[in-house]
């Protein structure tokens, strides 16, 4: 009791005391540490998440770079192919077109050799009844004397066989 | 000049028959300067870029919180312990450094006691008079175990201490007794700490102060600055140790 004594301690005082002091850990909490803790994990959340965004950002970034790239790339085949194609197909047009000429030229001319043909085959018939006519009137000069119709017939049998004989 | 040192507080005046002594008046005084600069404070918004005071105490938050972090290893804990460290804290280290501003301990009155002319100085630092260390460390020690029921449940956390010797290792029974010694001498060596600290540098400063009065006592002041500080700061930590060895499971 006697160190209590020279120490001072009395209860009233340290109750005070500790009353004091929980009065000012409540207005220091409440009114000073409180909002001041709230505002800095506030701010350390925000710098936190600006981190994180920044880092999403980045890599979005490189994804759409990356697609951008594939992108182009696959245009660019796309190209080469659509193009490789158009030639061949012009190539295959051109080569149809050309043989389309061919053949139509070959008709034109093939009729056109029929038709020339035909008409020296008529020519010749013509010319042929015609000399036929001539040489029966010329036999009818030579002679005098009307060829009979069995005349004319015998000469033109004989320049059938001439004729056919020539073409053999 | 001679000063005799009392150990304990002198007392100043009476409320009926109990003394207010100079440390309960200084402490009050320190008090009314901690609201009146908090009413400072609070009636400025708070900024996104802090300035002048709301540095101050965003450096001293941020600094508390991190060391508190590293003792803990949890926000969750730290958050629900940060209002009494930052608390205990606050108080010493103004409690402490009030203790150092000139007029403490030489503004006072010649009396008159028990025959013989002793001096009586009208403030005492509080934290200089072991009432207010003994309260603290009260404080911080049934905290830790009202802490300790919150999170274990009482029969569990009373377990701690009372062992039964049928049940478990009659070794364990003792422990338990050891713990309760324990807890007491928490209290003892919390509040002596505390007090031996400042009250030496009281005298330390007088001691100084009377030998040379001029520049002499100058670093004594810088090194009772930094010891305020540090009896602040081992206040705080020990008691926060002492919140997160009893709320934490027994293994």
């Amino acid at each position: 009791m006697e160190l209590l004594e020279k120490f001072g301690i009395d209860w009233r005082t340290l109750i005070a005391q500790a009353v004091n002091f929980l009065i000012v850990v409540v207005v220091l909490w409440k009114f000073a540490y409180k909002p001041v803790l709230k505002l800095l994990q506030d701010r350390s959340k925000r710098v936190e998440k600006s981190i994180k965004d920044a880092e999403h950002i980045e890599k979005r970034l490189q994804k759409i770079e990356a697609t951008q790239k594939e992108m182009i790339k696959k245009a660019e085949a796309e190209g080469q192919n659509i193009l490789k194609a158009a030639e061949v197909q012009a190539q295959e047009q051109s080569a149809a077109a050309m043989e389309k000429t061919r053949a139509e030229v070959k008709t034109v001319v093939t009729k056109a050799k029929k038709e020339i043909q035909a008409a020296k085959d008529s020519l010749l018939q013509e010319a042929r009844k015609d000399m036929a006519h001539l040489m029966v009137q010329a036999l009818e000069k030579v002679v005098q004397t009307k060829a009979g119709s069995q005349d004319q017939e015998l000469i033109e049998k004989t320049l059938q066989e001439v004729y056919s004989h020539r073409k053999q | 000049m001679s000063a005799a040192i009392s150990l304990a507080a002198e007392p100043i005046f009476h409320v009926g028959s109990w003394e207010i002594t100079n440390s309960l008046l200084t402490t009050w005084v320190v008090m009314a300067v901690i609201f009146i600069a908090v009413a400072i404070f609070r009636s400025k918004r708070l900024k996104k870029f802090p300035k002048g005071a709301q540095n101050l105490i965003e450096t001293i938050v941020d600094f508390l919180f991190k060391n508190m972090n590293e003792v803990t290893g949890s926000t969750k804990k730290t958050l629900t312990f940060f209002p009494l460290v930052a608390g205990i804290f606050g108080f010493i280290i103004l409690v402490n450094w009030f203790g150092l501003i000139p007029g403490v301990g030489s503004i006072g009155l010649h009396e008159i006691h028990e025959g013989k002319a002793i001096f009586v100085p009208l403030f005492r630092a509080g934290t200089a008079d072991i009432n207010t260390t003994l309260a603290l460390a009260i404080v911080a020690v049934v905290a830790t175990h009202i802490y300790g029921m919150k999170e274990l449940g009482v029969g569990k956390h009373i377990g701690k201490f009372l062992v039964n010797p049928f049940k478990h290792s009659p070794i364990l029974t003792g422990v338990g007794f050891l713990e309760m010694f324990g807890e007491i001498s928490k209290i003892i060596s919390f509040s002596f700490r505390l007090f031996g600290n400042i009250f030496a540098g009281e005298v330390l400063l007088i001691v100084v102060t009377g030998l040379v009065g001029y520049v002499a006592p100058v670093p004594f002041y810088f090194l009772e600055l930094f010891v305020g500080f540090v009896q602040a700061l081992v206040f705080a930590m020990l008691t926060l140790v002492f919140l997160t060895m009893s709320t934490a499971e027994q293994h």
